[in-house]
């Protein structure tokens, strides 16, 4: 307590006056971190005795957003509350003329609204923990830690934000417009910048791994707004710890600007807008600059080819527009405003400053081109879209490939540019390391053909297909999520026919990379807990394998892996489930025919399930295209057989119409033969079709398939739901197919072109 | 002890010092008894304390007490002497009022009456008034 | 000490104080006495540190205040407009001012507040105007500062609770030699309490004076002769003020009152009378010598 930088009795005083907001807001982070409890079963609440068939992952990139927003109100009001003095005349004086020094009461507020800060965060965490306990779910406790870092270090930023805007303002509302300035101004331009150099060349073209500065994943509370409304974050932002270093520096930086700010500040700067003449500039410029700056970054989208000077001038106005309505509100003298015009010289200054860094980029990059002798290396960054890196990801990541055809590929990629749509074009991002010293990060673009050679060319790589073929231990697998309608002993059979399985499947049909706008591979395609999948080129089945090398108990059991293990925070776990939704009633999975043997023991055991709860087989499965083929192989009976064939990819070339539906429906079938009935009226499908099918091929090539959907309902076995197939046919099979089609007289509704 | 008026145009100060001296005059402050400290006079009187100093200092350079270390301040001797001394001199006034209102017309028996009432402690003004009107009148 | 020299202090263009230089010695009750905007309570806050002055210095016992947080332990301020801890009591005001007064007295402060019959649990936007005061003074007083100022403190309160606050600042300087420096927007106020006051106007000192040599040596004669007379007869006289009308003049006479007596009556005066003049009186004419109209200085 010496009196020298900390005084007791101001922190105390400052505690105390927080507690109000420190109390609400601790409690709200609570009920958020809680939010998966409301989410997650509202069949507990509904219907009683419900069972839950999934055990759910706690995964703090689904909330994390949440836990943030409530930083915003709380950095902003708990400062605003510490500082509330400065506003006012009176109480200016009041502190100014005690025998308190200025450092010591910014230091000591600074150290109460910490505390509360703290106090805030730790809630949050504690909610997620509640969450898990009572939900069931899943939670990997090692991620606690980067997750608390993360909501201190983004508040803390928030604050210090806060006590500088504090320091130099005068009035309540210049207080939240400095907080806003401040917080967003510099991060806005720099990502001006940064989605500026994005277009300027390949070279610099992923800007994000560029420099810090540029990614959102450092300084959260910057981008979170920006990430909520575009949905873009980076992966793991919230466990990401070198960015939770970074901002705590950052927020430490400005707090100390904050403290420089603060003892400056004079007596007379209370209840005006702006502490000097300065400031006011500051705050002026600040709000001419964020629409003027548009302007050079509008310069250089490439998708402006020429430039729009009407647009510009549209900016222009804007921004002088805001600029003179701050001086008006603020000053309310037209005699100050013609004073201090000149001073949007400022912004015009720094928006040249920006075309002529871009302009220079550009023409530095321009020309630069690399043949494959110039690449020592590269790696490829695979992109998830929206879960937590697997993985594989991970460790593909860390292969260097040096594979010469390979880096011929990459280096014309580069070269490639990105086209104004995008449609066509197949784009992976791949980290490159030149022979002379260089490396950097880019987006690598492929037509379709050079897409599909240099995944060939992957697969044969050797790294990779040892990395793709990698296959868990049972030992290995620490906890699984399982379908909790199956018992212990079901789930071990399953996971065991699985593993089998997967040592069946031939090196090509494993994991290849996600093309953009191809169904090629899943990488955690789909639901965000299936961190590893094993892909589909067969239908759209997934399955997901995550292995997890700690200890604790397996298969359904919660995850105990220790919070010591703070460097592998991904949780792997075993799950078996389909890529489509549940509806709530009832939730049917199916898996891939790959894994055959294991789909088929599953669904037994469902089956079994379903009968001993519900005594009926009143549901629907969804089932893979081999599925389908064998039961129609048996020649089953149906209640109502409904096939969709769509030839739309190439009707025109070979005459046909693009889209045919047979509809069999035992009802219409009662009414045309006088069966009063029905349902003792099965229809049966003519064999040829089972036949035909049965030859089919799955195809990947969007130029030779068909998509064909089934739906039928099987007189003792079942509603069965086969969604879109792509498959390729003969050209004779499926001129017989059309045929078929067209003779059936059950064929009720066709599309001729004209 | 006497009051301060401090509405009379007549500073505080001056007051003080008369007041203490009355206080003389009639015996309540002997020679040789001690006066109430400044500390307490200025919360008795609601005086400023500086002001209280200052009187003392006047009366001590008129004779009427003494300061001396250890032993506080005390009334000195002679001092009754002292301020009839001093008051004596109000004597003078009497000549020059009796001689104002002698200018003014007014008659010496009456002049003579106003001495005998103040020594009969009749100091009630508004029967002279009286007086006066039917004198004239 | 107090010193102030040459002290000039600016807001934007207008200056609140200009070239103002003033020295308060300790133990004494300094009244500054001017219209608003005369600077007296710009004056108070430089003493206590709240601003610092662009021209000039102020130096207590020879040590400059801005900043100065030693020094600061000696000053406490009273301002016109009172600040609290929003929602508080007394009490956790008294923690807040403990907590950074070394020689806050806690004992003082329940003493005093008794005195005052304050209520220290309760909050005090509670209380009225003249109670929130009351409590201000209370508080600052517990710190056992050397220096108190009191910025329009007394202005508008009772006068028994006027009374009982100065009798408690005289109990203060009686005990601990505080200099007690008081701004008022009238004298009146001030006229019985103050040792020293100073009249501001314009952010200068335009009069300042020991308050008992005021009252003392200025004063009002009124005299009449039975033969003519006119000012100059009375040259040997310092007068700020003459008047006749019919045979009798009027004067505002500096001086020592036995000696401009005697003179008089040396000159057989059919009327004299001296009349002692009130503080506020004493002001106007000084001012008025001085050149200012004394509409244009007090209000």
């Amino acid at each position: 307590m010496k009196k020298r930088l900390f005084s007791f009795g101001v922190y105390k005083e400052i505690f105390r006056r927080l507690m109000g907001i420190g109390i609400a807001l601790a409690a709200l982070m609570l009920l958020l971190g809680m939010i998966h409890v409301f989410w997650l079963f509202p069949g507990v609440v509904y219907e009683p005795g419900y069972v839950s068939d999934t055990v759910y992952l706690l995964e703090p990139n689904g909330f994390m957003s949440l836990l943030l927003l409530p930083l915003y109100v709380f950095g902003i009001v708990a400062v605003s509350r510490a500082f509330s003095f400065l506003r006012k005349r009176p109480g200016t004086d009041f502190y100014l003329s005690m025998p308190v020094s200025r450092t010591v009461y910014y230091v000591s507020a600074s150290l109460a609204i910490a505390t509360w800060m703290l106090a805030v965060a730790v809630a949050g965490c504690l909610g997620v923990c509640v969450s898990s306990l009572i939900t069931g779910a899943l939670f990997n406790y090692a991620l606690l830690l980067p997750m608390l870092l993360t909501i201190l270090s983004t508040c803390a930023l928030i604050v210090s934000v806060s006590l500088i805007s504090a320091s130099i303002t005068g009035t309540a509302l210049m207080y939240l417009l400095g907080v806003i300035i401040i917080l967003f101004l510099p991060r806005m331009i720099f990502s001006l910048v940064g989605a500026a150099l994005n277009n300027v060349g390949a070279l610099l073209g992923n800007s994000s791994e560029l420099f810090v500065l540029f990614d959102y994943s450092y300084n959260v509370p910057a981008t979170l707004p920006y990430g909520l409304l575009f949905g873009r974050f980076n992966d793991d932002y919230y466990i990401n710890i070198a960015a939770s270093v970074y901002t705590l520096v950052h927020a430490a930086i400005l707090w100390f600007i904050g403290m420089l700010l603060y003892k400056k500040r004079k007596a007379e700067a209370a209840d005006t807008p702006a502490a000097t003449a300065f400031h006011q500039a500051f705050f002026r410029c600040a709000c001419g600059l964020p629409v003027l700056v548009v302007i050079p970054y509008m310069l250089f989208e490439t998708f402006y080819n020429t430039v729009y000077y009407g647009d510009a001038i549209i900016l222009l106005a804007v921004s002088l527009v805001m600029f003179i309505g701050y001086e008006l509100l603020s000053s309310r003298s037209i005699k100050n405003l013609i004073k201090v015009l000149p001073t949007y010289g400022i912004c015009i200054g720094i928006a040249v400053i920006m075309s002529l860094t871009l302009t220079a980029l550009k023409n530095f990059d321009a020309g630069r081109e690399f043949t494959a002798d110039d690449i020592s290396w590269f790696s490829i960054k695979s992109d998830d879209g929206y879960s937590t890196s697997s993985y594989l990801t991970l460790s593909l990541e860390a292969i260097r490939f040096t594979d010469d055809e390979l880096k011929t590929y990459i280096a014309e990629g580069i070269k490639t540019d990105n086209p104004v749509d995008g449609n066509s074009i197949y784009d992976i991002t791949a980290t490159v390391q030149l022979k002379n010293g260089r490396s950097f990060t880019t987006a690598v673009y492929f037509e379709l053909d050079e897409a599909l050679g240099f995944m060939k060319l992957l697969r044969e790589n050797k790294d990779y297909s040892e990395l793709t073929s990698y296959r868990p231990e049972l030992s290995d697998i620490s906890a699984a999520l399982i379908d909790e309608r199956l018992t212990n002993e079901q789930k071990q059979a399953v996971i065991e026919s699985f593993i089998e399985e997967c040592g069946t499947l031939p090196e090509n049909e494993i994991a290849s990379i996600n093309i953009h706008g191809m169904d090629f591979g899943l990488f955690g395609e789909g639901d965000s807990s299936a961190i590893w999948a094993i892909p589909s080129e067969k239908s759209d089945a997934a399955v997901g394998i995550i292995v997890d090398n700690s200890e604790g108990a397996i298969q359904g059991e919660p995850n105990k892996v220790l919070l010591g293990k703070l460097i592998e925070p991904y949780v792997q776990i075993l799950s078996i489930y389909g890529t489509h939704g549940y509806d709530y009633c009832i939730q049917q999975y199916y898996l891939d025919d790959t894994f055959r043997e294991t789909s088929m023991l599953y669904m037994q055991f469902i089956r079994e399930w379903h009968e001993n709860e519900y005594e009926t087989y009143e549901y629907s499965y969804f089932i893979s295209f081999t599925q389908m083929v064998d039961i129609l192989m048996k020649a089953p009976e149906f209640h109502y057989f409904r096939l969709v064939l769509d030839l739309s990819v190439f009707a025109e070339t070979y005459g046909y119409a693009p889209r045919y539906e047979l509809y069999l429906d035992s009802y219409r079938l009662a009414e045309k033969t006088g069966n009063p009935n029905p349902e003792y009226a099965p229809v049966k499908l003519n064999p040829e079709y089972a036949e035909i099918l049965s030859r089919a091929e799955f195809s990947t090539d969007p130029t030779d398939y068909i998509k064909i959907n089934i739906s039928m309902l099987v007189n003792g076995l079942g509603d069965y739901d086969m969604p879109e197939a792509y498959l390729k046919l003969s050209k004779a099979d499926l001129a017989r197919l059309v045929e078929l089609l067209k003779e059936d007289s059950e064929v009720m509704y066709t599309e001729y072109i004209d | 002890m006497f009051e301060i008026d401090r509405f009379s145009r007549k500073p505080i100060y001056e007051q003080l010092i008369e007041g203490f001296e009355n206080e003389v005059i009639c015996g309540d402050f002997k020679e040789g008894d001690v006066m109430p400290s400044v500390r307490a006079l200025s919360q008795m009187l609601s005086v400023n304390p500086n002001t209280l100093q200052k009187a003392f200092q006047e009366l001590e350079r008129r004779g009427i007490c003494k300061s001396s270390m250890g032993s506080g301040r005390y009334i000195a001797k002679g001092a009754m002497a002292k301020v009839l001394n001093l008051r004596s001199s109000m004597l003078n006034e009497i000549v020059r009022i009796s001689y104002e209102l002698k200018t003014s017309g007014i008659k010496e028996e009456l002049v003579h009456e106003a001495v005998r009432r103040a020594y009969k402690n009749d100091t009630d003004v508004s029967e002279n008034k009286e007086e006066r009107k039917n004198s004239e009148g | 000490m107090i010193v102030a020299s040459h002290i000039s202090k600016y807001f934007g263009s207008f200056a609140a104080l200009d070239d103002f230089s003033c020295s308060i010695s300790d133990g004494c009750i300094y009244g500054l006495v001017g219209s608003n905007g005369a600077g007296k309570s710009t004056f108070l806050r430089l003493i206590s540190g709240v601003y610092s002055s662009e021209k000039g210095e102020i130096h207590i016992d020879g040590e400059p205040v801005f900043d100065n947080m030693g020094m600061k332990q000696r000053i406490v301020f009273v301002p016109d407009e009172l600040y609290f801890l929003p929602r508080c009591n007394m009490q956790r005001m008294a923690k807040l001012y403990a907590s950074m007064y070394e020689n806050f007295s806690y004992e003082k402060f329940y003493r005093l507040a008794t005195t005052f019959d304050l209520d220290i649990k309760k909050k005090i936007n509670t209380f009225s105007k003249g109670m929130k005061r009351q409590a201000a003074t209370v508080l600052a007083l517990s710190c056992n500062a050397d220096y108190i100022m009191f910025d329009e403190t007394f202005d508008g309160l009772d006068p028994v609770m006027r009374n009982l606050l100065k009798r408690i600042l005289y109990a203060d300087i009686c005990e601990r030699n505080s200099t007690i420096i008081i701004s008022s927007h009238s004298l009146r106020e001030l006229e019985d309490t103050c040792d020293q006051l100073a009249m501001l106007h314009s952010g200068r000192i335009i009069f300042e004076s020991d308050v008992m040599n005021l009252k003392t040596s200025l004063f009002k004669i009124q005299v009449a002769f039975s033969k003519d007379y006119d000012k100059d007869t009375f040259k040997a006289i310092d007068m700020l003020h003459y008047q006749k009308s019919g045979s009798v003049a009027t004067m505002i006479v500096r001086g020592n009152r036995d000696e401009v007596a005697a003179l008089i009556k040396a000159m057989n005066p059919l009327l004299f009378e001296i009349i002692p003049l009130s503080l506020e009186e004493v002001f106007i004419y000084e001012m008025d010598a001085l050149g200012y109209e004394c509409n244009e200085v007090l209000l």
